[in-house]
């Protein structure tokens, strides 16, 4: 008997409707759009939900037309606007295979929002730790309802953006769900890759800085590479310098450095030796490369450009932020933890205040085919 | 063994007492341990593996000094049959609690992560069953069946942790030894509670081929799950950070969301992980099963030991039923490891041993 | 209670059977007689109405005065050796013999016995019952006019098969021979690998009414005398009618009649006899039957095939690993796929669940009817195969596969992946060496299909748990059935070398727990000849498996 009516959770697979992307902004009333009862304060949220046309997309013939769906709705609290959703659509949601989370820039401008948005992915067992998480200067709806070229999916589009950031190069700095979190509840800030919209496709690129759980602004593609370089993962970055009327490429295959700290008069400097290897990827034609004098000059002019790089991201960071995204203060716990702790409740004026003393040295170890 | 008798030989014996303890101390120790001393936390494991390291030695050196007797027949025969009754069924008691509640909390996981709508009475209900079917086949079966379990269990549970390490950021246990001591040794004395199934060698002499080397067994058990589970403490700390790890009720469980096993065709691991937990907790629950009836059979001099597994597998479930959510279970959790525990791996060992010396009573251990 | 149950039942049993001429056992009890008519009488009566039932009474001596008779069933036996080494030396020959027949009718009998028959096997009885048996042999019985005792020639000669290449376990490297239906065919086929007198071959008979001729074969000293007297102790407990195959002796001999689990071996194969022999294990021969049994058997036994020790130990080992994926696949993938799909698609990789959703949007049936649906379709493709002759049954089997799966997922009634799912099922099911632990395994299969679809990952757990259990808890004779992966700690992890990979042949020293604890070494080979290299090797697999 029980075997019979024992399969609570049995649910057949196509009845499920997998929600591959979430787009979450907070509500303000548009006037031309909504209906004038939503203005109220009971709704908070606008969700977007993208939802594949499942036979579409496997190449069979579907019901409809679309490859997906993009559905919107609105509450008080996240939970209750996808299950509203329930109420519309024919099959049950589930975020098993949630492949990208938006966050609109209104949301994250609400730090209490915010915070709501956070604990129900910690709570809901559905989401997995490792969902892309972007943000958007905008309302995140739309990203869930364009229609890239290339990938229709919006949701894997954006995971597979993050995948091949992993790859050759590095353009800006992943965020997972998890991550996000760890962050957050650590040091209080984090940064969030920013998305960008175009016709038929998107862009991530440059990031957005949350500080205390609220947005405090938006970094560009240069100023996050700086941030890069400083933090110690994954390096691979793609470097331009100008060098004798044209341009040359560098590509960073691997780095390292070392981050040391002094005390000078009661005044705390931190110094960041980097050493990077890579290859030279463009240079200048008819000229050759292979003269150890030539080598050096052309890698003085990319250490040039990645200093200036760096200063300006420090800088934006120390006197418009003041925000320790680079996770310098841990660092320095984990290196002097008595030093540590004589700052650590003062760490935002501390940062703000700190000298940095960059020292880079670029190598070239390969450079191609041609001389 | 391959012989008439159901006896186990000594390797089972160690196998059966690493599957029991890691049940225990998989899902407790990264939390527990962090909320004691951040990202010290393996160093509190290594203390209190070496802690229970005496709680074992204790233990088996009554049962050893008894190699026919269970804990029911030698405290009776040590401190008169009244006050071993009590004992005895103050040890089936308490682990009756510890069974029910360690259910309780294997359902709740169970429920949230695998099957959130079923009730949880069923999943209870259906690993008690299965539970009880695998105690009335005895002692040897289960050994037996421990030995395959255990390679189930650790080769995929290695082999992801191997690919874990790449992702780990070792940086994240530093500063090392910045706890105070008095913390570091409160945390070491509450976390050793976490090896009491230690305490389950006090009834397993008679079962066994070789009482004589029980020592051994006590040693390598409790030293192979310290070892591995202060791995798995420096790998979740490397990869959640000790905040994070403070935070989650499961951090294993996370841990397992955020690794990514390159190639591997099975997405979501904390759902794999959740495998290795229902086989610990099942080896767990039927040993204490088991050795609940065992205590009973004894006292009552019942002929059989079969026939008592089935009338308790309804006690058990109401009691893991009484608490309403997860939060009392772990409150009550807390309260039984605080007091109960230490009961039966520290003063009682040491007092019959104590007692036993100076009446000369048992087989003294001929030192090699 | 049970004093009156075995009363009456005493009265009922023996009832049936006793009768004037037969007692409970269904010997024959008339005694011979000196008189050749009362004998002649006697048989007539006992083989009233068998018309295969030969007899011929003839005069011998010179005077003819000396009545014999020979009595033997038509086609059963050697006519040649009737003709030319019994009758034509009785008749003719001894009526050369110059002294006259009434000289030595003394001791005729002996004379006749031990001078006048040429053929080789001859033995004298002195009861009915054996006489009548040794015709219902195919042995030719001599009476003898004044004696009442009775001359068996042995003539056998029925028609049968010969030795044939055996029709289910196939090799590709390795002999050829099966055995046949005849007792005698297969003791010699395995006499002739192993030549050594501590062979034996024990006989007795079994079966009220088909006493049935059964050898047990072992070797004296290797064998464990435990395992042999309880072997014959089981032998000895019951009592049926009739024996018709192997299969009967196993089932009543076996441990446990109520798994599903086969735990006694059979075989067609004399080099695996021969080699079970050698390890320590009693092959059990029954007349009428190609199929020998091999007992005691662990689990491991059936996942060894003949051939995997004449082949490389590399390749073998892999195919050894892949036989013990078949066996999980076989019982467990249907019930797996019901499980992730139904209860937890965010196991599977995203493209492959929106490639399973999209192909499932279509079909009627929830998944587990879909499954079950499938699964119960191939069986009976497996059964009609089975009984369909020759080439027809095996063209079926794969075109109905094929094209009744193409069709159903064409018409919507199931879809593509539940096909391929219980075709890797039934693909893994015949890769496991021996047929009748396939047939366990695809019980044990429906069980967790219905505990997944009921508990999702949680209740595949649960099965596969449940079976595990009742694995570990079988014995075949006393031995635990999941050696050597249990109690490994015994045969000093020996076993091992053989079970999940084999290891080479020169490291497989000693014999497997099946044999006697001192005689256990089977293997030297000269260290001085081996390599060094070699050497270490062996050490160092002997360190890591002798703990």
């Amino acid at each position: 008997m029980t075997i019979l009516t024992g399969c609570w959770d049995r649910m057949s697979i196509d009845r499920r409707a997998f929600v591959l992307a979430i787009g979450i902004d907070k509500f303000i009333f548009d006037e031309e759009k909504d209906d004038p009862n939503l203005n109220t304060h009971w709704t908070k949220f606008r969700v977007a939900f993208s939802i594949p046309n499942l036979p579409k997309l496997v190449g069979q013939q579907g019901v409809t037309e679309e490859p997906r769906y993009a559905k919107v709705s609105t509450g008080p609290t996240f939970s209750n606007t996808y299950k509203g959703l329930e109420g519309r659509i024919n099959k049950t949601i589930y975020f098993g295979h949630t492949k990208a989370i938006v966050l609109g820039d209104e949301l994250l401008k609400d730090k209490a929002l915010f915070k709501e948005v956070l604990d129900i992915f910690l709570r809901n067992s559905e989401f997995s730790r490792s969902i892309p998480i972007v943000a958007i200067d905008g309302a995140a709806e739309d990203v869930v309802k364009v229609h890239p070229d290339m990938q229709p999916m919006i949701g894997m589009h954006i995971t597979q953006l993050f995948e091949n950031n992993q790859g050759e190069t590095i353009r800006f700095e992943e965020k997972t769900l998890g991550e996000l979190i760890k962050s957050l509840q650590e040091d209080k800030m984090a940064i969030i890759p920013q998305i960008h919209l175009g016709e038929k496709d998107i862009k991530i690129a440059g990031a957005a800085i949350i500080k205390d759980y609220e947005l405090a602004g938006w970094l560009d593609d240069r100023q996050i590479k700086g941030i890069l370089w400083i933090k110690k993962k994954n390096r691979r970055l793609e470097v331009s310098a100008p060098y004798k009327d044209f341009h040359v490429a560098y590509h960073v295959s691997s780095a390292k450095s070392k981050i040391r700290f002094n005390e000078d008069n009661g005044k705390l400097s931190c110094n960041i030796i980097i050493e990077a290897e890579g290859n030279l990827d463009e240079y200048i034609l008819d000229e050759s490369a292979l003269d150890n004098k030539e080598i050096k000059k052309i890698e003085m002019a990319f250490e040039k450009v990645i200093k200036e790089e760096i200063r300006n991201s420090l800088r934006v960071l120390q006197e418009e932020y003041k925000a320790d995204v680079i996770e310098i203060g841990k660092e320095l716990e984990r290196q002097d933890y008595k030093r540590w702790n004589k700052v650590k409740d003062n760490w935002e004026e501390e940062f703000q205040e700190m000298d940095f003393i960059i020292d880079i040295h670029v190598k070239i170890r390969r450079i191609g085919q041609a001389k | 063994m391959f012989s008439k008798n159901d006896k186990a030989s000594i390797r089972q014996v160690e196998i059966l007492l690493i599957l029991d303890l890691f049940s225990t101390s998989v899902l407790f120790f990264p939390r527990s341990a962090a909320e004691f001393a951040n990202q010290d936390a393996w160093i509190i494991v290594i203390l209190s593996t070496l802690l229970a390291f005496v709680y074992g030695y204790l233990v088996t050196e009554i049962a050893m000094r008894f190699p026919g007797d269970t804990f029911v027949e030698f405290s009776s025969k040590i401190l008169s049959k009244p006050i071993g009754i009590i004992l005895s069924s103050l040890l089936a008691i308490k682990l009756c609690f510890s069974i029910s509640l360690e259910l309780r909390v294997f359902g709740e996981l169970t429920k949230q992560v695998l099957l959130p709508r079923t009730p949880i009475e069923i999943i209870i209900a259906s690993m008690l069953l299965i539970c009880s079917y695998m105690v009335r086949k005895g002692y040897e079966c289960r050994a037996r069946l421990g030995e395959i379990l255990i390679f189930i269990m650790f080769i995929p549970l290695i082999i992801i942790l191997i690919f874990v390490i790449p992702d780990t950021d070792f940086s994240n246990l530093m500063p090392v030894f910045t706890t105070p001591i008095p913390k570091m040794l409160e945390g070491m004395y509450f976390m050793a509670f976490t090896y009491t199934p230690v305490e389950l060698l006090l009834m397993v002499a008679p079962l066994v081929n070789n009482p004589k080397k029980l020592r051994r067994v006590s040693f390598t058990a409790i030293g192979a799950v310290g070892v591995m589970s202060t791995i798995l403490v420096i790998i979740t700390i490397g990869v959640l950070g000790s905040i994070g790890t403070k935070q989650q009720i499961w951090p294993v469980m996370t841990l397992m969301q955020v690794i990514e096993i390159p190639g591997a065709f099975i997405e979501r691991q904390d759902a794999l992980m959740m495998i290795f937990w229902i086989l610990s907790v099942f080896s767990f629950i039927s040993a204490g099963l088991y050795f609940i009836s065992l205590i009973i059979t004894r006292l009552i001099k019942a002929r059989e030991q079969r026939f008592l597994v089935l009338p308790l597998v309804p006690v058990l479930y109401f009691i893991s039923l009484i608490p309403n959510n997860i939060v009392e279970t772990l409150e009550w959790t807390k309260l039984i490891r605080n007091y109960f525990r230490i009961l039966f791996i520290l003063p009682i060992p040491l007092i019959l041993l104590i007692i036993a010396r100076v009446r000369k009573l048992g087989e003294p251990i001929e030192k090699k | 209670m049970s004093k009156i149950k075995k009363w009456f039942g005493n009265k009922l049993y023996n009832k049936k059977r006793e009768d004037v001429f037969h007692d409970a056992e269904n010997k024959i009890t008339i005694p011979l007689s000196k008189n050749l008519n009362e004998n002649i009488e006697n048989l007539e009566m006992l083989f009233k109405d068998c018309g295969d039932f030969v007899r011929r009474k003839f005069p011998i001596g010179k005077n003819k005065n000396v009545n014999m008779f020979i009595a033997y069933i038509d086609l059963m036996t050697d006519r040649q050796i009737i003709e030319g080494s019994l009758l034509e030396q009785l008749m003719i020959q001894v009526r050369q013999v110059p002294p006259s027949i009434d000289e030595i009718k003394t001791s005729l009998f002996d004379f006749i016995r031990d001078g006048g028959i040429t053929t080789a096997d001859i033995k004298e009885e002195d009861t009915l019952d054996a006489a009548a048996l040794a015709i219902l042999s195919g042995d030719t019985a001599l009476f003898i006019d004044g004696y009442a005792k009775v001359i068996i020639v042995a003539t056998k000669g029925w028609p049968g098969r010969g030795v044939q290449e055996p029709d289910s376990e196939i090799v590709i490297r390795g002999p050829k021979e099966g055995f046949s239906e005849a007792l005698r065919i297969n003791t010699v086929l395995i006499r002739r690998r192993i030549r050594d007198t501590k062979l034996k071959v024990k006989q007795l008979q079994i079966g009220i009414r088909s006493r049935t001729d059964i050898a047990l074969m072992y070797i004296e000293d290797i064998v464990r005398p435990d395992i042999l007297k309880d072997l014959e102790e089981r032998l000895n407990r019951f009592e049926i009618d009739g024996i018709l195959d192997s299969g009967y002796i196993e089932h009543l001999i076996e441990d446990d009649w109520k798994t599903p689990f086969p735990q006694i071996q059979s075989t067609q194969r004399p080099d695996k006899a021969a080699a079970a022999i050698l390890e320590g294990r009693i092959v059990i021969i029954v007349d009428t039957t190609p199929f020998v049994l091999l007992v005691p058997s662990t689990l491991n036994s059936f996942f060894q095939s003949a051939e995997d020790y004449y082949q490389r130990w590399t390749i073998m080992s892999f195919t050894r690993v892949i036989r013990y994926i078949a066996a999980f696949f076989a019982a467990a993938i249907p019930g797996f796929y019901l499980a992730l799909t139904d209860y937890h698609p965010s196991m599977i990789p995203t493209p492959l669940t929106m490639a399973i959703a999209a192909s499932r949007e279509v079909v009627p049936f929830p998944s587990v009817v879909e499954v079950v649906l499938m699964e119960l379709a191939f069986e009976l493709l497996r059964e009609a195969g089975t009984r369909l002759p020759g080439p027809i049954g095996s063209t079926i089997g794969i075109v109905g596969g094929i094209i009744i799966g193409q069709a159903a997922v064409e018409a919507k009634i199931v879809s593509p992946v539940v096909v391929i799912i219980v075709a890797v099922t039934a693909i893994s099911s015949f890769a496991i060496p021996d047929n009748s632990l396939t047939v366990g395994l695809r019980l044990v299969k429906y069980l967790i299909i219905i505990s997944s679809a009921t508990l999702g990952l949680y209740g595949f757990l649960l099965g596969s748990l449940i079976v595990l259990i009742h694995l570990v808890s079988l014995k075949s004779f006393n031995i635990p059935y999941m050696s050597p992966y249990v109690s490994s700690g015994i045969n000093e992890y020996e076993d091992l070398k053989d079970s999940i990979f084999r290891l080479p042949i020169f490291m497989m020293r000693r014999r497997p727990i099946f044999a006697r604890p001192n005689e256990r070494i089977r293997l030297r080979i000269d260290k001085k000849r081996m390599s060094r290299r070699a050497l270490c090797f062996l050490k160092m697999i002997r360190l890591l498996l002798d703990k």
